[in-house]
């Protein structure tokens, strides 16, 4: 009897991982396992003891490969708009890439802009997750919940904001934590050799900064280009090759990115650098780096998630609890 | 020895960290450890506890940069920070970055000043948040190679510029991100070659106000100004600009006015991109607008027009995703110009449909349309062909029917047999108001004979409910709308010689404009005049001769005096010279001379 409890438990305790259907809606997921962690040595982080904070994680979780694109925004933008109390062409609905025809009341992508990142506000970012959580339901109660209430969002009187700071338990989407942002991009479990962790400071799994350039050019990054002299955007997954230990891809360059980490209740931790920004880039892309940011700013983010429970492992785990009963 | 060395080390670092206990500092890729003094200072007006800071420090050799970290770890202002960054080993051009915040918990009330010296071998890029306010108690001045990020949750009024002697050149100028949850007041300044500003944004408030315009300017490019509120800013873009290259992609203010000026190369939109890219505001527009070249994106103005435009290049939307347009909501009250043919797409006024005019000139060329103008140049319903200007056209709302871009033209004597289709364009764009041309047609079609009887004068002074002249015929044809224009095409009836047609709007609505309001002809054909039930309009008309043709101007189809008084009354072009002359008389009275055409 303890022993089936304790399996039960076990394989519960390891994930975040719900009993049935997750849709994985057509992203790209990478999962990352290594449950309990260490967090970086000072070694890891030279000069900045503070980044030693960040990275440990102790469940099973994933993260999309590259951040949200437009396509996928665009979904989500026709969805909305019809609940949306703002402006259908504010810039946290529309990015740089859809424009919103009034006469059919919907949205329509920049041609070439599929996979262009899409940057928007930490609070349409939350709803994004929201609906994701919510099945893709196109009724209003789907914007506003699920990941994160957004009738919490608000100001106080000095300028703080009311927002609420973590994700919901029990949500199957939301922003990436700044702990699941630095592990998925920095955190490598065999490091320094096999079943020898560690962190590298670049989130292309290197600690030599990533080659700024066009890929076609042996580049690794878009970040050191400069925008408008080198082009305006380049898809997200342009470099294919250039992961993190984990498999995602565009951690330099692309967009920088919202995680949920509330630094206090003025800002967000958002991190990574951006398409364009030219020689100095490679700053942002460090591990002991980050910034903070109001909600209302601008930035890309990825999607967090839970990982979907195959049902044949439940399956496996019913039979086998039954098993050890009966020998008792 | 090497313990000993440690040991030293480990004392000084120590000693280092105590003397900047309000401080916490942390490094990399340095030589050693940066020298930082601060002095405390008293006697200013920046809230907490002031600094002055000095910085030196050295990219160690086997770095192509260096970092420094400086957070508030109490309730500490800065009033200057001065950094002398150093290459170190000469050779490849490195930098240092700066960031200065605060810890959690902790207050950074204010900055006044980061500045790097000129003595400086290596580059420095400052990222800058966390403050409660950047600037604003008279120093208000921040100088280093290149501005990652600046963030403040209050007002931010300083100099911000990337022009500095001395350093590296491993940066190029660039300004990342400026963001203020206030207003955001001083001068921005990224003019160096190449220098570009990505981001400038007020998130809960104005940059600038009426009284205090600020200064933006990049040699390269400008990628976006918003504001939550109203933007009073002259915007430069380019080397010399208005003169030479330099693209500005969007300027907007969410709830409020823009005022100022922009001068740059084009308004322009990438290669790629959406139709977001925008200069925008939600109230009147008092902008003097000087450009080089295109104009690629929307200008969007919620209230009047006070401005001026002087674009050398082209109102237009020919390639990719430009989406060049100006649509005004209120007012046109300011000047327009663009070059020859320049009017390629449009220009929208009284969007917000409360009788709002056009009151100031567009001038495409040397081609000028406005209120004081005269014969076709008079606004708002012009008579200069669409294809003179460009192609676009400039529709004042509700969007009435341009006289000459329509098939026949408006009044005239179509006289090539009978036509199978007409095309009725208008100023802007229309469409049907149920989208079923079918069931309710967009325009209705009255017909009569080019026979009249005396007591009535002319057609065009017959209302079409008068049934003893106008039969209407709406249900014999088929009709389709795109964009400015509505095609009436033959079906089971068919336009007729010896007919004459006048044309009303039905179910004819002003597209892209909010609450689509109705169509209304205005012209010198009186439409619906009196006529009950019928909404007011005038009317789109043109006859079709058969017969005698042109010299039979009482269109009683006798050639006799009575056409010779005809014209007398009201002379016409008969010999196609575009002059209604004498020559026009002699050719008439010929024909009534001789009874023939």
């Amino acid at each position: 009897m303890r022993s089936t409890l304790f399996l039960c438990l076990g394989l519960f305790a390891t994930s975040y991982a719900v009993a049935g259907p997750v849709p994985d809606y057509g992203f790209d997921w990478a999962e990352i396992g290594a449950l309990g962690n260490r967090r970086p040595l000072l070694s890891e982080v030279p000069g900045f003891p503070d980044a030693a904070q960040y990275g440990s994680v102790n469940y099973h979780y994933r993260m999309t490969r590259t951040e949200v694109v437009t396509s996928q925004w665009l979904e989500f933008a026709n969805a909305y708009v019809a609940h949306y109390d703002g402006s259908p062409t504010a810039f946290e609905m529309t990015g740089w890439w859809l424009s919103y025809d009034s006469s059919i009341g919907q949205y329509s992508m920049a041609d070439g802009a599929a996979l262009a990142p899409v940057e928007t506000t930490w609070r349409m970012a939350a709803r994004f997750t929201n609906w994701l959580s919510n099945g893709k339901s196109n009724d209003a109660p789907a914007f506003e919940n699920g990941a994160y209430d957004t009738s919490t969002f608000g100001r106080n009187p000095d300028a703080t904001f009311t927002d609420q700071l973590e994700h919901t338990p029990g949500a199957a989407f939301w922003i990436p934590t700044y702990d699941e942002w630095v592990k998925g991009m920095h955190y490598d479990p065999n490091r320094y050799g096999q079943g020898e962790e560690g962190y590298w400071r670049y989130p292309h799994s290197s600690d030599s900064e990533p080659l700024s350039g066009f890929p076609e050019e042996g580049g690794e990054t878009n970040a050191g280009l400069t925008w408008g002299q080198d082009g305006w955007f380049m898809d997200a997954g342009s470099y294919p090759d250039v992961q993190s230990p984990w498999g995602l891809l565009d951690g330099s360059g692309g967009a920088r990115e919202w995680t949920e980490t509330a630094f206090d209740r003025m800002y967000r931790f958002i991190d990574g650098s951006e398409f364009g920004e030219g020689n100095g880039f490679q700053v942002r892309d460090l591990i002991e780096q980050w910034s903070i940011a109001f909600p209302e700013g601008y930035y890309g983010f990825r999607v967090a998630g839970v990982i979907p429970a195959p049902w044949s492992s439940s399956l496996a785990i019913g039979g086998l609890s039954l098993l050890l009963r009966k020998t008792r | 020895m090497n313990k000993l060395y440690y040991l030293v080390f480990l004392i000084v670092s120590i000693f280092t960290e105590c003397v900047h206990a309000n401080w916490s500092v942390t490094h990399s890729g340095l030589v050693l450890f940066p020298t930082i003094t601060r002095t405390q200072v008293f006697g200013t007006s920046l809230p907490g506890t002031v600094w002055d800071i000095t910085i030196d420090a050295t990219v160690a050799s086997g770095s192509s940069f260096g970092t420094i970290n400086l957070q508030s770890t109490n309730n500490d202002s800065i009033r200057y920070c001065t950094i002398t960054a150093r290459n170190g080993s000469s050779g490849t051009p490195k930098f240092i970055q700066i960031g200065i915040s605060r810890q959690s918990g902790a207050t950074f009330p204010a900055v006044e000043s980061v500045i790097r010296t000129s003595s400086s071998t290596a580059d420095v890029q400052l990222v800058l948040t966390g403050a409660g306010q950047i600037g604003g108690y008279g120093i208000d001045l921040f100088k280093v190679d290149k501005i990652s990020e600046l963030s403040c949750s209050g007002n931010l009024d300083a100099t911000i510029t990337t022009s500095v002697s001395g350093g590296s050149g491993a940066l190029s100028p660039q300004i990342g991100t400026i963001r203020s949850g206030g207003d955001i007041f001083g001068s921005i300044l990224c003019s160096d070659a190449g220098g570009q500003i990505l981001e400038i944004q007020s998130t809960a408030g104005n940059i600038g106000s009426a009284s205090s315009t600020v200064t933006i300017w990049a040699d390269n490019n400008i990628q976006t100004i918003e504001a939550d509120g109203s933007i009073y800013a002259d915007i430069d873009v380019g080397s010399n600009p208005g003169v030479s290259g330099g693209n500005l992609l969007r300027v907007v203010a969410n709830d409020g006015v823009l005022d100022g000026r922009i001068r740059a190369g084009k308004l322009h939109v990438p290669t790629m991109s959406s139709l977001d890219e925008e200069i925008s505001c939600t109230g009147d527009f008092s902008v003097d607008v000087t450009l080089s070249d295109d104009i690629h994106i929307p200008i969007i103005i919620g209230g009047d027009f006070l401005g001026e435009i002087d674009c050398d290049g082209s109102l237009t939307d020919t390639s990719g995703n430009w989406d060049g347009r100006i649509e005004i909501g209120g007012d046109l009250d300011g000047d327009i110009s663009l070059e020859a043919s320049g009017l390629v797409t449009h220009i929208y006024v009284n969007l917000n449909d409360d009788d709002s005019e056009w009151l100031g000139e567009v001038t495409v060329g040397s081609t000028t349309l406005g209120p004081g103008e005269s014969g076709d140049n008079e606004s708002p319903y012009y008579g200069v062909l669409s294809s003179t200007l460009g192609g676009g056209a400039i529709g004042l709302v509700p969007f009435n029917f341009h006289p000459k871009d329509c098939a026949p033209d408006h009044g005239s004597t179509y006289s090539s047999g009978a036509p199978t289709s007409v095309e009725i364009h208008h100023y802007g764009p229309v469409k049907d108001g149920d989208g079923n041309t079918s069931s309710t047609p967009p325009v209705r079609v009255y017909e009569a004979s080019i026979y009249i009887d005396s007591m009535y004068g002319q057609h065009k002074n017959v209302e079409v409910c008068e049934t003893a002249v106008w039969t209407e015929v709406t249900s014999g044809f088929d009709y389709s709308v795109s964009g400015r224009v509505v095609t009436i095409t033959n079906d089971t009836d068919s336009f007729a010689t010896d007919s004459v047609y006048q044309i009303i709007p039905a179910d004819l609505v002003c597209d892209d404009v909010t609450g689509n309001p109705d169509v209304v002809y205005v012209s010198d054909w009186v439409g619906t005049d009196s006529c009950t039930g019928m909404n007011d309009t005038d009317g789109y008309g043109f006859k079709v001769f058969g017969g005698f043709g042109m010299f039979d101007l009482n269109e009683n189809f006798a050639l006799e005096t009575g056409d010779i008084a005809t014209w007398i009354a009201a002379p016409v072009d008969l010999d196609d010279d575009l002059d209604a002359d004498a020559l026009d008389l002699a050719a008439l009275i010929t024909a009534v001379a001789n009874g023939q055409e």
